[in-house]
């Protein structure tokens, strides 16, 4: 079985224990959730159990064009609507999901998808760095370091293609997500200024 | 777009059978300036959607090719049935995000702007929803479902969709349960507290059931057909235009980008924080907008729709042979003549006629 199926199952997990923690906004368990189906697709592909190389494509796009953007939101407007809210979450999804569709599908401009996925990770990195999370700041920027060593198709490590980078980053970056404090500490604060000032 | 040929006919035909029935019962459940505007609004759909349709047969097909994933067996009853109750579930969703999204509500908003509630408000159709509806089927390309099939499963779920169009059919027992019928229909067409975001189902109730969107026809209070910003207009361009000109009020009302956004993606009710609430409604001091009309003017409005009518079967007819800049003239052409009627009628003058 080739390495991108174990690494797509590494992905595929972690991206699952995003979702079963409820303490996480729903724009995020929508992204996790969003990467997790693109990476059990990835594991039924390479795995040759059930490929469906078609739909695996077409949710990965959904991953770079809207799931990353959505996590970006997340990060930069932790309170946002598009954060906090089922409705505006999927919105923002759908409507991010159109211009992928319309920019791949159509203009037959994938570079224009991923473009969008690294300026969103970038965005994060930028706000999580300014904010002082420095560990959720460092497996971002491993994330980073996926997305760029898959683009530029660089085989660092001995044994793992391309493809096992990004799912790697990917997995190590949605994991310091997940551990990140950043949307309870918002929650914590939104308490804190609605108690009462009496006192 | 040759069934719609077909459509228009048999839509007239049934609207007859309901007008001699309802006489029959010595029930008024039409208004002749309302089912014109009714008739003249589902034209200039038509006009725009044989074009605008283009869009989403073009994006289905483009997805279809890519990501299309299985092939289904055209000759197999099943593959109908499957895609069927499927697009009836994406409808679903299409139609709740026509109520609950203020941007997609501007599209949607004509048709219950109708205070009435006849087959002639089923034809009351939107010109501008076309460019999202598309999207909620994205999963039914990515299936592989065949465009034949895809188009020819929503032809059947909207023209299902006409004859719940009727206040002349009562309670249908069990089919109440999983099917849209007239009783359940009404609620979704009413302005009552109880009937709001109800009942978005095309073809099957169930969806509602699942989401817990079903509301039940009550018998202790009737419903008022109608939306809660009223149209007041017979202009059925005006109609098309007129929420997405409220939004586009509201948006510049407001400094807050938060709330620009919210007035766009928020439900049509919602207000920004700190703003009155909206008064409440009650049904029984409800009135339906109405406009004095001398025989001549009636008789004109009548002429005008038919001839409208016949200029859109006619459309429809050569459609397939025409160059896409020769059909969108002909498009454009029929809007003028309709926005030139629509003025028309508003004009002082024309107001003035009606009431002396």
């Amino acid at each position: 079985m080739p390495s991108l199926a174990y690494t797509d199952g590494i992905l595929a997990l972690i991206c699952l224990w995003l979702l079963t923690r409820a303490s996480l906004p729903i724009g995020v368990r929508i992204a996790a959730g969003t990467l997790g189906l693109a990476a059990v697709l990835g594991v039924l592909r390479f795995s040759g159990l059930y490929p469906i190389p078609q739909w695996h494509q077409f949710v990965s796009m959904l991953g770079a064009c809207a799931a990353f953007p959505l996590l970006a939101v997340a990060v930069l407007w932790p309170d946002a609507a598009a954060t906090r809210q089922l409705k505006f979450a999927s919105i923002f999804f759908i409507g991010m999901a159109v211009l992928g569709v319309l920019a791949v599908g159509v203009a037959q401009k994938r570079v224009l998808v991923d473009a969008l996925t690294v300026i969103s990770v970038v965005a994060m990195l930028i706000s999580l760095a300014r904010g002082g999370r420095w560990p959720t700041a460092l497996t971002t920027a491993l994330m980073l370091a996926g997305l760029l060593l898959f683009a530029s198709k660089a085989t660092v490590v001995p044994g793992l293609v391309p493809g096992d980078l990004l799912h790697i980053g990917m997995a190590i970056g949605l994991f310091g997500l997940g551990a990140s404090s950043l949307w309870q500490d918002a929650a914590n604060l939104d308490t804190l200024e609605s108690q009462p000032q009496s006192a | 777009m040759k069934p719609f040929i077909f459509v228009i006919p048999i839509a007239l035909l049934m609207i007859g059978i309901e007008l001699w029935v309802a006489r029959r019962r010595g029930l008024q459940v039409y208004r002749l300036k309302d089912s014109i505007t009714s008739l003249n609004a589902g034209a200039i759909s038509q006009f725009v959607i044989t074009l605008g349709a283009g869009i989403s047969v073009y994006m289905y097909s483009v997805i279809l090719d890519k990501y299309g994933a299985f092939e289904w067996d055209t000759s197999n009853p099943l593959t109908w049935i499957l895609a069927l109750v499927l697009y009836d579930f994406f409808y679903y969703w299409v139609h709740r995000s026509g109520h609950e999204v203020n941007l997609f509500w501007a599209a949607h908003v004509i048709h219950h702007s109708s205070e009435e509630f006849n087959l002639s408000t089923a034809l009351r159709q939107s010109a501008t929803g076309f460019y999202f509806k598309w999207v909620f089927y994205v999963p039914l390309a990515l299936l592989g479902f065949p465009l034949k099939v895809f188009l020819t499963v929503g032809f059947i779920d909207l023209v299902y969709q006409i004859w719940v169009h009727t206040r002349l059919v009562g309670r249908l027992g069990f089919l109440e349960w999983f099917l849209v019928t007239p009783s359940n229909h009404r609620v979704h067409h009413g302005q009552n507290d109880y009937c709001l975001d109800k009942n978005y189902g095309g073809i099957f109730s169930v969806w509602d059931r699942m989401f817990g969107t079903y509301a039940d026809e009550r018998e202790d209070e009737p419903v008022v057909y109608g939306v809660r910003k009223p149209l007041q207009s017979w202009n059925p361009i005006w109609g098309n235009v007129q929420h997405y000109t409220l939004m586009w009020q509201q948006i510049r009302s407001t400094p807050s980008w938060r709330n620009k956004l919210m007035y766009v993606f928020a439900g049509p009710s919602w207000l920004p924080p700190g703003a009155a609430p909206a008064p409440e409604f009650v049904p029984e001091k409800f009135e339906r907008f109405d406009t004095p009309a001398p025989r001549w003017m009636q008789g004109l409005g009548v002429f005008t729709c038919g001839l409208g009518l016949a200029v859109l079967s006619h459309f429809l007819l050569i459609q397939k042979n025409l160059a896409p800049d020769k059909a969108l003239s002909y498009s454009a052409a029929a809007l003028l003549a309709y926005l030139l009627i629509g003025w028309l009628w508003q004009r002082p003058r024309v107001m003035e006629a009606a009431h002396a």
